[in-house]
């Protein structure tokens, strides 16, 4: 089943990649991917390769942290079953050992605990097999650019559009925008991966701290709201969907 | 219980050590006892002899003749030598005696028997002084002290043999008594190390210590047999739940390959594959879910949660949902009431409850949610104008064997409800669903906690 879901996931990074192509080249970043599975490790480091990064792959946990250690990666991919050094503990080593690097912990156990579990061990995100790969991309992107906790920035500006994120106030060519609380956070993590793609998943997670999957439009409905007060009254559009993907808040291009 | 492992049994040492303890403590009190009581005795028959040996000194003043005779008078007064006299003149006459002549020092001493003569087994107490020139001895048999002695100690030891026998004998008592019943957990565990989860332990309902053993012996094993039943039902669901969307997986794989092998499109076999994939994927999440919220292990997390904050902000989150569905959300919100429990699970569970409503009632239904405190519960609904769920069937949702053919007829609400009848038992919380009159009716009710930060 496994080999099956790779297969189907690659066609759908084929998609994917089509609707990559219209936008800018992301800058290329150096990624080490932690992950025994080499069908799978395959599938993830071709299509990271494909979206212009540089990717590494080591199957073992201790190998990992010596590489992790003492070369400097954009972000750590890191199953948390493998061998050598589990993934949980490899990345507490590196917590340890003080580097900051952004880890993105994969896992097969989908259990209620072992997202708290891979934070709380250093962790920046987490993300449970079988997964889409535009999901991984999509996580891995957010991650990267990440800006430093240090810079503090109290304003988002994406082309025309402001928000004021200190008087919880948005505005569009000076032009005030009446936002709900939620919408206010919805807008925010988009401004914050400005250019970058959002998944449906990440968007409930960080917006609405929902855990599951839910059965109804959820995102849907409250995009086409943020939409209709964003977008709609003006002429360019800034929120975009991209198919199958997610949603991404850019200038047009 | 063979002599050989006796010794193996904690209960046996047990009743050994306390028997050993109490022999101790008894020839210790023995010791001590016999030895006050002797001395006691010696010093009352040294002061007699000091009495006699006076009174003939008394005697001796008036004339040397009256104590040759007041001695003489004693000495037959004593025919089994019970006490013993030897007057000698300055000379070394011996002047009345019933004992052979031998040099016995001043003061106080004791003397075998045989060294003066006599014929018994005991020592003699000596006193012995010089009266106007004459040597007096007056000596007392020890035998009245020995026998005595003899008495008591067989006294002590007769009755440090019965407490040996009773304590041995209690020890014994007890601990067979304690190894009965422990022989009954032992074979309890046995039984269910061979499988057997629903064998329980004896509880006496004396509550001590066994019977609390016993009792939390009892809830683990009840715990251990939830387990292992979720889990025997989670194997079932998985098999049963996932066999057919796989083989329906595989029949689009299959189709996709056959398609290319003749270069005909594949797009929408595969994607009809990615969306099966996506639905096992979901299901198996879904099961393993529950699994994991009806093994309980999330209780130890349970923090103070609003549940009024908490079913509004879900409720928040659904109403442009219901809004665009055609439907309307409100939510009737009394005040914070809190409860302890886990806030992720509970927002899952009424969302589920929620969207269940959104996705299963037409357009132009009402749904609405309440939070109410009251007294020592806290009860939270969520209603909907909707169809409803017949009251026979509404018994078979809320059972969990009956998910499986449940989410089969409804089209997948099953889990749906199986995940909210989790968290609810995972809560202590009781689920009830009724007629809304018209619609679905559920309410959950928690036990309620006052006023956290």
């Amino acid at each position: 089943m496994g080999a099956a879901t790779f297969v189907l996931g690659r066609w759908c990074i084929q998609t994917a990649w089509h609707d990559l192509q219209h936008r800018k080249t992301q800058t290329r970043m150096r990624i080490l991917l932690i992950e025994d599975d080499t069908s799978a490790a395959d599938y993830v480091a071709r299509g990271l390769t494909e979206n212009g990064h540089v990717c590494d792959v080591l199957a073992d946990g201790t190998d990992g942290l010596f590489a992790a250690t003492r070369d400097s990666y954009d972000v750590l991919v890191v199953d948390r079953m493998i061998p050598g050094l589990d993934g949980l503990s490899m990345v507490r080593a590196l917590r340890a050992a003080g580097r900051k690097t952004p880890v993105l912990f994969l896992t097969a156990l989908g259990g209620i605990d072992d997202r708290v579990e891979g934070l709380e061990a250093g962790g920046d995100d987490y993300l449970t097999k079988p997964f889409a790969f535009a999901e991984l991309l999509a996580r891995v992107n957010a991650l990267a650019r990440r800006p430093p906790v240090q810079e503090v920035r109290t304003v988002l500006k994406v082309a025309d559009l402001e928000l004021d994120l200190m008087r919880r106030q948005a505005s569009r060519g000076g032009q005030s925008i009446d936002l709900l609380p939620k919408e206010f956070t919805l807008l925010e993590v988009l401004m914050r991966n400005e250019g970058r793609v959002v998944t449906r998943t990440m968007l409930l997670e960080r917006v609405w701290d929902f855990h599951f999957d839910p059965k109804t439009s959820v995102v849907e409905t409250h995009i086409s709201r943020l939409r209709a007060k964003i977008d709609k009254p003006f002429d360019l559009a800034l929120l975009h969907t991209l198919k199958n993907m997610g949603y991404s808040l850019h200038a047009p291009r | 219980m063979r002599p050989a492992d006796l010794w193996r049994h904690s209960t046996f040492r047990l009743a050994l050590g306390v028997t050993l303890a109490v022999l101790g403590a008894l020839i210790l009190v023995g010791t001590v006892g016999y030895t006050v009581l002797h001395r006691q005795l010696a010093d009352r028959q040294d002061a007699r002899l000091l009495e006699i040996f006076t009174t003939l000194q008394q005697s001796d003043a008036a004339d040397p003749q009256d104590l040759v005779d007041a001695i003489a008078a004693r000495i037959t007064a004593s025919p089994s030598f019970s006490t013993v006299f030897l007057l000698r003149a300055a000379d070394g006459r011996v002047l009345a005696s019933n004992i052979r002549d031998v040099p016995i020092p001043a003061g106080w001493s004791t003397v075998e028997a045989a060294f003066l003569g006599v014929q018994t087994d005991y020592p003699y107490r000596m006193f012995a002084g010089d009266l106007n020139g004459d040597h007096l001895v007056v000596g007392l048999s020890n035998a009245d002290l020995d026998d005595l002695s003899e008495i008591i100690l067989a006294g002590f030891g007769w009755s440090a043999l019965a407490v040996l026998v009773a304590a041995v004998a209690a020890g014994a008592w007890i601990a067979a008594r304690l190894q009965r019943r422990l022989t009954d957990v032992t074979l309890t565990l046995q039984r269910v190390a061979g499988g057997d989860l629903s064998t329980r332990l004896a509880v006496s309902g004396r509550g001590d210590d066994l019977d609390l053993i016993s009792h939390e012996i009892n809830q683990t094993l009840c715990r251990l047999g939830a387990l292992v039943d979720a889990m025997r039902q989670v194997s079932a669901d998985i098999a049963h739940e996932l066999r057919t969307p796989l083989n329906r997986l595989r029949i689009h794989v299959e189709q996709a390959a056959r398609n290319a092998a003749v270069l005909a499109p594949v797009e929408d076999d595969l994607a009809a594959a990615i969306a099966q994939s996506e639905a096992i994927d979901q299901t198996f999440s879904a099961l393993l879910r529950i699994a994991q919220i009806e093994a309980g292990a999330r209780r130890e997390k349970f923090a103070p949660v609003d549940l009024a904050a908490l079913l509004g902000d879900v409720g928040e989150v659904y109403a442009e949902v219901a809004e665009d569905a055609g439907q309307s959300l409100r939510c009737d919100l009394d005040g914070a009431a809190w409860v302890m429990g886990d806030r992720e699970l509970l927002t899952q569970a009424f969302a589920n409850l929620i969207e269940n409503a959104v996705r299963h009632c037409p357009q132009g239904t009402a749904i609405r949610c309440e939070v109410r405190a009251e007294g020592n519960r806290v009860t939270a609904s969520v209603l909907d104008t909707g169809p409803g769920i017949p009251a026979a069937e509404r018994e078979l949702v809320l059972r969990r064997l009956y998910r499986l053919e449940k989410s089969r007829t409804t089209e997948g609400t099953g889990l749906g409800l199986s995940l909210v009848k989790a968290v609810a038992d995972l809560h202590g919380a009781g689920l009830a669903l009724s007629d809304a009159l018209p619609g679905l009716r559920v309410d959950l009710q928690f036990a309620r906690i006052l006023g956290a930060a």
